[in-house]
């Protein structure tokens, strides 16, 4: 009879040791937070990288329209004089009040000259809108007298012209160059 | 014996404690699996999605890339084109949508090669808009000139001398464009394609400026519609057609 008591405590003491042990075993909340919070820290970590990528792309083709606007203006200020010859009445520019550029007829009448790239006014006299990917802002500043360092010469013969564009995203690029006066052979 | 007995004891107990004490595995109840499986679809679904979203941009970013250096290199080639030239000829203007009666073209008188300041046929060359103008399948194309590497300069003198005669007036002829590119030797390079339409403004006013041309194209490449405006004026002495003078 004591043997049979004794064998009825042992498996009550064993189901209760399996009835503990059978207890299953979750995540606390601080390790669920934790592992919530080193994901979001890998996403976000992962979406500024693609973020940032997109945005050099973006960044990179506004650059590209950039320069090809401050070059068509740069090679259009290129194709005219420093100045008129002697006879030849000099016509305003910018700074005088004249704002249509196929009036103008020296480099200098290009300074302070600003456009937007929404209404670009072509050689023709059309209109041309280049704002597909922004808008951007072009400014012209010459400089006359802009002998470099080591060249002599009249100064009056070295114009330095830069055409700065504004971009989206708050950048800007600048184009410069120095232009001396040419004969032109005719 | 004794030994023997209590290290195979240890050894239960550690295989013991490893199963969590409790000497059984426990494996997912079907519940379990199916909510899991559920959970793991639903992270599959939402990367697939993400990578596939991350796909596109790329595919978008390096289509407009591709485009943009197309447009770029556009550019450089009528640049490279025009600004070695002696004069620029007839002009015809064209239209940006591609809609005028006559497409965009220029001639050009490339260079004196005898120096004689006549324009002859073989200095001629010509810029010009065609294909399916008005559509992306419109075209720009530059003619020039190619006699065969074998001639002697007798035999392209010549041949620039036989009918029909281009007369160094021709250059500024608006006819001219349609002619020359049917003539003999006038070979074709494809300069820039998928064009709309091309518009070209010659700008020689004044004595003191140089010739420059103002150009605007207008791009549709993969339904990617660009407008691009430039400008080249020439960089070699220019000189006009002595009848010109």
């Amino acid at each position: 009879m004591a043997r049979s008591t004794a064998l009825t405590n042992l498996r009550q003491q064993r189901a209760g040791k399996l009835r503990r042990a059978g207890r299953r075993a979750g995540y606390t909340l601080a390790e669920s937070l934790i592992a919530s919070v080193v994901l979001a820290i890998a996403i976000v970590a992962i979406s500024g990288t693609l973020a940032a990528s997109y945005q050099q792309n973006a960044i990179r083709d506004n650059t590209t329209t950039a320069l090809t606007l401050a070059q068509q203006l740069m090679e259009e200020i290129a194709a005219k004089p420093i100045s008129l010859p002697s006879g030849q009445t000099n016509k305003p520019g910018w700074q005088q009040g004249q704002t249509d550029r196929r009036h103008y007829d020296t480099i200098d009448d290009y300074n302070g000259y600003a456009d937007f790239s929404s209404a670009i006014q072509a050689a023709d006299g059309s209109t041309v809108n280049l704002s597909d990917d922004g808008s951007y802002q072009r400014s012209v500043k010459v400089q006359s007298g802009a002998v470099p360092a080591g060249l002599t010469g009249p100064p009056e013969d070295f114009v330095m012209v830069t055409v700065t564009v504004k971009m989206p995203h708050n950048q800007s690029s600048s184009v410069s160059q120095l232009i001396t006066r040419v004969t032109r052979f005719r | 014996m004794r030994i023997m007995e209590t290290t195979a004891g240890q050894l239960h107990s550690v295989i013991i404690r490893r199963n969590g004490g409790r000497g059984c595995r426990c494996a997912f109840t079907l519940m379990e699996l199916i909510m899991g499986m559920i959970v793991t679809g639903l992270v599959m679904a939402a990367i697939a999605a993400l990578l596939s979203a991350v796909a596109m941009g790329w595919d978008q970013s390096g289509k407009s890339q591709t485009n943009s250096v197309y447009r770029v290199q556009t550019h450089a080639r009528i640049q490279r084109i025009l600004k070695g030239v002696k004069q620029l000829g007839a002009v015809r203007p064209g239209s940006v949508n591609g809609t005028a009666i006559l497409p965009a073209g220029v001639m050009i008188w490339k260079s004196d090669d005898n120096g004689d300041n006549k324009v002859q046929f073989s200095e001629l060359a010509l810029l010009v808009h065609e294909g399916a103008v008005g559509t992306a399948d419109g075209y720009l194309s530059f003619y020039e000139v190619a006699y065969p590497s074998s001639w002697s300069q007798q035999q392209r003198t010549a041949a620039d001398n036989a009918p029909p005669v281009v007369t160094q007036d021709d250059v500024y002829k608006d006819s001219s464009i349609d002619t020359f590119r049917t003539m003999a030797y006038v070979r074709k390079q494809l300069v820039a394609s998928n064009l709309v339409g091309v518009v070209f403004t010659r700008t020689d006013g004044a004595d003191i400026s140089r010739p420059s041309l103002d150009y605007v194209l207008k791009f549709n490449k993969d339904d990617d519609v660009r407008v691009e405006y430039g400008t080249t004026s020439l960089r070699t002495p220019t000189t006009l057609p002595a009848s010109q003078r």
